[in-house]
C-alpha cells in the first residue's frame, strides 16, 4: 500500500490518538485517497473533541476515553472499508470486478496448466510383445531364414572400406579395375553367396522385435541390419552381374532368386520400412534380370526353366502392404502420449515434443524479419498451446481415428491399381 | 447504534429497536443545515434532550453508507475556525427517504398509544 501524506495536525494530537488513527487507516486496506480523506477526517475530529482540553494529561485521557468509545480498530476499519467501497461510481465496480475475474481465470489457467503437465501416461498394453506375435508364423524354427541372414550380415560388417564403396556402384559404372577388384573380393566370400542361397530356400523369415530401453517402447524399437541388408543386396547383385558376365548363367539366376526371395522376406508383417526395403529389393532382382536379359543371349530351355521357378516363388506371394505393425507403433505412441485419466485422458506437453516435433517453416528466401518472426512465432506457438490445453481430442477420439485412419489405408492398399480407379468422384 | 443512554439514568436499548433510527435522526439533523462529523455527534446529543448519542465507531460508517445510498453529500470546506471539515449535507433523494421514514415513525408512534392506553403521548 502506497504512504499517505501525514495530517500535519496529526503531530498536534497525543501519542495514542496517532497511532489509533495511522492504525485504522492502515487496516482498511483501500485506495490511497480515500485512506487520507478518512485520515484528514478523523483527525478532525479528534482535534475538536480535544481542543478544549489544554494540559497534555486531560488531552491524552480523554483521548484514551474517545478511543474506547470509537472501538476496536479492525473492526472500525472494515466498516470504513465497506462504506467506502460502496460510495464508489458503478464503472469503478465493473472495473474491479472485471479485473477480479481475471485474476481468478489466470489463477485457474495456472492450476489447470500444472494439473495438466504432472500426468503421466498409463501403459496399459505391450505393443512390442503383440507385434512379435503378429510377424511369427506358426513354425518351427528351423523354417525361419533369420539366423541364416543374420550369419551373412556378420560377414558384410566386416568387409573393407573400399569393398563397401564399390558395392555402391552398379557392374556398369565400375572401371575394370574395380570390377576385377570385386570380382577378386566375390570369390574370396563365395559363402556368403551360398549363405543367401540358403536362406532363400527357407519358407519364412521373422525376428524378434526389441526395444533399445527396457519400457518396450515401439519408437524405440531397433532395426539396425536393414542398412547391412543393403551392402548384402549390393554384393548380391554384383555377384549376378558378374556370374552372368562370365556366363556363369546358373549361378547368376541362383542369385535372382535369392535376391527376390530376400525382399519377399523382408515384406510381411514387418514395419514399413522393412517392408519398402523389401519391395525395393525385389524390385532390383527384376531389374537386375531385365539387363541380364538384355545384354545377354541365353538358352531358351533356361529361360523356360527360371520362369517357372520364379513363377513358383511368387505364387502365393501376398502384394499388399501390411500397416499393422506402424498401426501398433502409432497405438503406442498414443498410449504413452495421454493420460490414463477419467473422460479418456489429456495430452502429456513432453510427449508432442518427443513424438511431434514442430515442423519448421521454410524459407522462401526472402529474409523474415526478427520482429515478424517473434510475431508469426509467438501466435503459432499461441494457437498449438491453445489447441493443446483446451481443444484436442482426448484418449478414446485418438484411438478412434487412428482405427479409422488404418483401416481406410490397410482397404486402400488390399486394391489393385485398376480397382482405384474410382468409378465415381469421391468414391473407393 | 452502539451506545445510547440517557445521561445519569442507566439504560440500554435494545439495538434491535433501535437499528433503523440513526440513519434517520442523522437525516433529520442534516436537513436542517450542513454539518461536519463532529458537530453532527454534538447536535444529535443536544437535540434529543441527551437521550440519544451516537456513538463514535458508529458515526462515520453511518454517514459514508448514506453517502454511497446518495442520501447525504460530502463535502471539504472551510469551517468557521479556519480548519478545514468535511462537510456532510442533504439530497433531494435524502429528503425523500426522510420524510417516508418520518411518515412511519408518526404511524408507528399512534399504533404504540393506542397499544399503551396514550402513555406514550407528550404529556
Amino acid at each position: 500500500m502506497a504512504d499517505i501524506r501525514e495530517n500535519k495536525d496529526l503531530r498536534n494530537l497525543p501519542a495514542c490518538v496517532c497511532e489509533f488513527i495511522r492504525g485504522v487507516v492502515k487496516k482498511m486496506r483501500y485506495r490511497r485517497k480515500v485512506r487520507q480523506d478518512v485520515q484528514n477526517e478523523l483527525t478532525a475530529h479528534f482535534e475538536d473533541e480535544l481542543k478544549e482540553y489544554k494540559t497534555d494529561e486531560e488531552r491524552r485521557q480523554k483521548a484514551q476515553q474517545l478511543i474506547a468509545e470509537f472501538g476496536d480498530v479492525k473492526l472500525l476499519a472494515v466498516l470504513l472499508r465497506r462504506a467506502k467501497k460502496r460510495c464508489r461510481p458503478f464503472w469503478r465496480s465493473v472495473v474491479a470486478r472485471t479485473f477480479q475475474a481475471v485474476g481468478i481465470l489466470i489463477l485457474c489457467l495456472v492450476l489447470y496448466v500444472i494439473w495438466f503437465y504432472s500426468g503421466g501416461p498409463v501403459i496399459t498394453t505391450n505393443y512390442l510383445a503383440d507385434l512379435n506375435r503378429a510377424v511369427r508364423p506358426v513354425a518351427d524354427e528351423t523354417l525361419n531364414a533369420a539366423p541364416i541372414y543374420d550369419q551373412a550380415i556378420q560377414k558384410i560388417k566386416a568387409v573393407p572400406d573400399e569393398i563397401s564403396e564399390l558395392l555402391g556402384e552398379t557392374y556398369d559404372e565400375a572401371t575394370p579395375q574395380q570390377r576385377q577388384r570385386m570380382q577378386q573380393w566375390l570369390r574370396d566370400n563365395r559363402e556368403l553367396f551360398e549363405m543367401l542361397a540358403a536362406g532363400a530356400q527357407k519358407p519364412y523369415y521373422w525376428r524378434e522385435y526389441k526395444s533399445n530401453d527396457d519400457t518396450a517402447e515401439m519408437m524405440a524399437v531397433l532395426v539396425p541390419d536393414l542398412q547391412y541388408f543393403r551392402r548384402l543386396v549390393f554384393a548380391l547383385r554384383w555377384w549376378i552381374c558378374t556370374s552372368a558376365e562370365q556366363d556363369r548363367y546358373e549361378d547368376a539366376f541362383s542369385g535372382i532368386k535369392s535376391l527376390y526371395c530376400l525382399g519377399q522376406h523382408l515384406k510381411g508383417d514387418s514395419t514399413f520400412v522393412e517392408q519398402l526395403v523389401g519391395i525395393a529389393t525385389e524390385a532390383l532382382a527384376a531389374g537386375t534380370l531385365r539387363q541380364i536379359l538384355w545384354d545377354h543371349t541365353i538358352e531358351s530351355a533356361t529361360l523356360a526353366q527360371l520362369q517357372r521357378e520364379l513363377q513358383q516363388i511368387v505364387a502365393d506371394e501376398n502384394f499388399t502392404i501390411s500397416l499393422k505393425a506402424e498401426r501398433l507403433v502409432t497405438y503406442d505412441v498414443i498410449q504413452r502420449s495421454f493420460t490414463g485419466g477419467l473422460g479418456g485422458g489429456h495430452i502429456i506437453p513432453k510427449s508432442l515434443d518427443r513424438f511431434f516435433p514442430e515442423v519448421t517453416i521454410i524459407s522462401t528466401g526472402q529474409e523474415i524479419r526478427a520482429r515478424d518472426r517473434f510475431i508469426y512465432d509467438a501466435w503459432a506457438a499461441l494457437r498449438r498451446w491453445g489447441y493443446i490445453l483446451f481443444l484436442h481430442p482426448d484418449k478414446q477420439k485418438t484411438f478412434r481415428a487412428t482405427e479409422q485412419f488404418y483401416d481406410y489405408w490397410e482397404k486402400v492398399a488390399a486394391k489393385t491399381p485398376a480397382e482405384l480407379i474410382p468409378a465415381s468422384p469421391g468414391t473407393l | 447504534m452502539k451506545s445510547v443512554g440517557i445521561k445519569g439514568i442507566a439504560m440500554k436499548f435494545e439495538s434491535q429497536l433501535l437499528k433503523g433510527i440513526a440513519p434517520v435522526v442523522v437525516l433529520e439533523i442534516l436537513s436542517r443545515g450542513p454539518m461536519y462529523g463532529y458537530e453532527l455527534s454534538q447536535a444529535i446529543e443536544q437535540r434529543s434532550g441527551e437521550i440519544l448519542t451516537l456513538g463514535k465507531g458508529t458515526l462515520y460508517p453511518l454517514l459514508y453508507n448514506l453517502e454511497a445510498k446518495k442520501l447525504v453529500r460530502g463535502r471539504w470546506e472551510e469551517a468557521t475556525t479556519g480548519r478545514k471539515r468535511r462537510y456532510y449535507s442533504i439530497t433531494g433523494r435524502g429528503e425523500v427517504e426522510l420524510a417516508k421514514q418520518k411518515a412511519q415513525f408518526k404511524e408507528l408512534n399512534a399504533g404504540l398509544n393506542f397499544v399503551f392506553g396514550g402513555a406514550l403521548s407528550p404529556a
